[in-house]
């Protein structure tokens, strides 16, 4: 198990370096650059030319990329050119608040749509099955940003429940945070509950056909360790996966959840340093994805083999 | 010692509270919420209203601009002005201190004025002084500065928002983006990335009594539905930039104040003149009497716009030019069209910043009414870096764009249609506007001047420089305890160190 997670760390060495090279040379190849968009429709080609020597964007790309990778390799991730603020304390703080935001809506989505998709499948065909089904179809289908900018009319200025946006520290104001972070946790969760919830009901009925189920059943297993200790624990392999899958997709699809409740985190940096053409903003932002998905997909990985007997790592 | 504060303190209450009859009060945050967050806070570096906002409550300028456009004392209490329009004395006010309570002198203006001058410095406002033959301080309170040529728009310029007076030699001991320092009703706090920055009340402020509030702090509340929400429950007290379809409604509420109205950012649809067919007058003629103007502020803008037939200066401003050259008429638009060639119509693509949905529904406005003169126009929506990336390369053949136009008819014009200048993009060239528009910077007679920008504005628009479409309406939205927000058509937020929170 330890020499398989080792193997399986080394691997991602040569994985992070490739996504150096796409994260450095896409974002210099945007059309447009910082400069232009710094000084808009207004741009004065000898201030612009001044401020590209300023701000040293001047030199060959390839030396640009190599003098970024030797102070990445020292764990500088640099500075932004709008701001001139280091940008590794930022991104981390940053990367905090979406983590808040993203656990808060998969801790959600799973206590939900286990237990229902669960529901569906047992009771499959008949109302609830029907009801839940449609309702994960609309958590599916639905967009966020029209069920973000819902709940914010309703629950923040019909009924004055809750804060309608913004971000509080949970070390400083914990009442405060916990209602800020109702609604987007809601937005974000209710699209990954839809999808958790169908896996889980595919998921479950493919298991409930299986021989061992029938020979659990057989064997007069009570009917709550046949769906609980047999069926449930099969197959949660694929539903981890998704659960997986949909935190790299929560990590990077806060975009626009972030965006309309102003919630300060990672998605709306990348996106601002973007617009921007902030390109060390954005190379960190990449690299922190990449970081982020790899470290997640090596988690689950590992998570297999403790849920699935058939899969020992030695 | 003790003693002898607590007497200037009594003082200064009763002296704030005789000044005014409606009593202020003093204290409170106020909290503003923005479009976007700030990018830096050098004044003289940034560009984005954003910073210049929060800029403007840091700093002073040497002179400030009215809410009308006039300039005022600020810093420098009194001026004067050589006969020949060359040469401008300052008097600064004795008692002005920074807020780190050192006095401020005509060192440090120097310094300023020369920052924002340097080359090095990559200032967007390098150039806007005129042209500089020096600038001295014979003495602590007295700047003088020289012009090689007379320059008519120099106190309006002295006087903006982001010609900030810092302390003499900071900015090469400090990063400014980071560490602001000026004179100013408040001073920088903090700054969350992303989310706010706090200012705090400049202890040191020269204008007695101000400002009234103990902190303001700007929230970058990027979506629209989002700033507005926060203001009608109270997160905010202050929402800048309210968007033009929800003004009616908002009108409508007693929970929120409204304040706006014409502001001085335009937009226009701009050819480029170096392209076929648009380097031909006809062509662009046709095209300009094609568009009913009602029509695209009534559907893309909600009505919240005047149209505008001759020139970008509003009604408001003293150099406004009513003549009626660029209104709609179908009928002699079809005329010359035909005349130059193009009965059967042609192709062209309008390029646009997808960001900007209200110039994107202009450009489909446009596209509509083109159609009869069997103009078949794309709409290209872009994301901003591209655009500006072929707008800089000059790779269009048409754009919708707006322009804020800032107080004086030079920013208005100069720039933008004076031949080969930075901002003409278009390729405009016409050796009459040229002429006029020199003369404008050299005339400081304001009668003379606004002549002179009359003719100009009546030329660049039967020349078509631009097809002039409409001035845009700008609103702010508030809490009834704000007091003493004054609206500026600029879109200024100089008055926060007027607002006070009632209690």
């Amino acid at each position: 198990m330890l020499v398989f997670a080792f193997k399986r760390l080394v691997s991602v060495i040569p994985i992070l370096l490739g996504i150096t090279v796409i994260a450095y040379f896409l974002t210099r190849t945007i059309p447009g650059d910082v400069v232009a968009v710094m000084l808009g429709t207004n741009a004065d080609p000898e201030v612009a030319a001044q401020l590209r020597r300023n701000l040293r964007l001047d030199q060959p790309i390839i030396v640009g990329y190599f003098d970024w990778l030797a102070a990445l390799l020292r764990g500088d991730l640099g500075e932004s050119i709008r701001s001139g603020l280091p940008i590794g304390q930022d991104l981390m703080t940053r990367f905090g608040r979406t983590a808040q935001l993203t656990l808060a809506a998969i801790v959600l989505a799973t206590a939900l749509s286990i237990p229902l998709g669960i529901l569906a499948a047992v009771r499959r065909n008949r109302a609830a099955d029907q009801v839940i089904s449609i309702t994960a179809l609309l958590g599916i289908s639905v967009p966020d940003f029209w069920l973000g900018t819902l709940l914010i009319l309703f629950f923040a200025l019909k009924l004055g429940w809750l804060p309608p946006a913004g971000y509080a520290s949970p070390s400083e104001d914990p009442a405060l945070f916990l209602k800020l972070l109702i609604l987007p946790t809601i937005t974000l969760a209710f699209q990954v509950m839809g999808i958790l919830t169908r896996f889980t009901r595919g998921a479950m009925l493919e298991v409930l056909n299986q021989d061992f189920v029938r020979t659990a059943r057989a064997k007069g297993v009570a009917e709550r360790a046949v769906l609980y200790r047999h069926a449930l624990r099969n197959a949660l392999i694929p539903v981890i996966t998704v659960i997986g899958l949909n935190i790299g997709f929560l990590l990077s699809g806060t975009i626009l959840v972030e965006t309309i409740f102003g919630w300060p985190g990672v998605g709306s940096l990348a996106v601002t340093a973007i617009n921007q053409r902030d390109y060390p903003v954005v190379q960190a932002c990449v690299m922190l994805f990449a970081l982020t998905f790899t470290v997640v997909n090596l988690v689950v990985d590992l998570l297999y083999g403790v849920i699935d007997a058939r899969i020992r790592y030695s | 010692m003790r003693h002898n504060r607590m007497i200037g303190f009594a003082l200064t209450i009763l002296l704030s509270g005789l000044s005014v009859s409606d009593a202020q009060t003093r204290g409170g945050t106020l909290r503003v919420g923005g479009q976007a967050d700030i990018v830096g806070l050098d004044p003289h570096t940034v560009s984005a209203a954003s910073s210049a906002w929060v800029a403007e409550q840091i700093y002073d300028s040497l002179l400030t601009v009215t809410p009308t456009g006039e300039p005022a004392p600020s810093i420098a209490q009194k001026w004067t002005v050589s006969s020949d329009g060359r040469t401008y004395t300052f008097n600064l006010r004795p008692n002005v201190k920074f807020s780190d309570g050192k006095a401020l002198t005509s060192k440090d203006v120097v310094y300023s004025l020369k920052r924002i001058t340097d080359p090095k410095t990559a200032s967007p406002r390098q150039n806007d002084l005129g042209k500089i033959a020096s600038i001295t301080a014979p003495n602590a309170t007295t700047v003088v500065i020289k012009l090689k040529e007379p320059f008519a728009p120099f106190l309006t310029k002295v006087g903006g928002s982001l010609m900030g007076i810092m302390p003499s030699g900071y900015a090469e001991a400090n990063d400014v983006n980071k560490k602001p320092m000026g004179s100013g009703p408040f001073k920088y706090a903090a700054w969350v990335p992303g989310d706010s920055v706090t200012l705090e009340r400049n202890p040191h402020y020269w204008e007695a009594g101000k400002p009234y509030l103990d902190k303001v702090i700007f929230k970058a509340l990027k979506d629209d539905v989002t700033r507005i929400t926060n203001v009608q429950t109270g997160t905010v007290d202050l929402a800048l930039s309210v968007p033009q379809n929800q003004v009616d409604t908002l009108k409508k509420s007693s929970s929120i104040k409204l304040v706006g109205g014409a502001g001085t950012w335009y937009d226009y649809l701009g050819l480029n003149l170096t392209k076929k067919p648009f380097g031909t007058l006809k062509v662009r003629q046709a095209i300009s009497l094609a568009l009913n103007r009602d029509v695209i502020v009534r559907t893309a803008l909600f009505g919240k716009g005047t149209p505008i037939n001759c020139g970008p200066i509003p009604p408001s401003h003293w150099a406004y030019a009513d003549c009626k050259v660029q209104v709609a008429n179908q009928a002699r638009a079809k005329q010359l069209l035909s005349e130059a060639g193009f009965a059967n119509g042609f192709d062209m693509t309008i390029k646009v910043g997808a960001d900007y949905k209200s110039q994107v529904n202009i450009a489909q406005s446009i596209q509509a009414q083109l159609k009869p003169l069997k103009i078949n126009v794309k709409v290209m929506p872009m994301e901003w870096g591209s655009f500006l990336n072929d707008f800089n390369k000059k790779n269009f053949d048409a754009v919708v764009l707006g322009w804020i136009g800032s107080v004086d008819p030079d920013d208005y014009l100069y720039y933008q249609f004076r031949s080969g200048e930075k901002f003409n993009a278009q390729g405009f060239s016409d050796k009459t506007v040229d002429q006029l528009l020199d003369q404008g910077r050299r005339t400081v007679d304001k009668a003379k001047r606004r002549e002179i920008y009359r003719k100009a504005q009546q030329r660049i628009a039967e020349q078509v420089g631009y097809v002039f479409l409409h001035i845009n309406d700008q609103y702010e939205a508030f809490r009834p305890n704000v007091q003493g927000y004054v609206h500026y058509s600029t879109g200024s937020l100089e008055s926060l160190k007027d607002t006070f929170l009632k209690k």
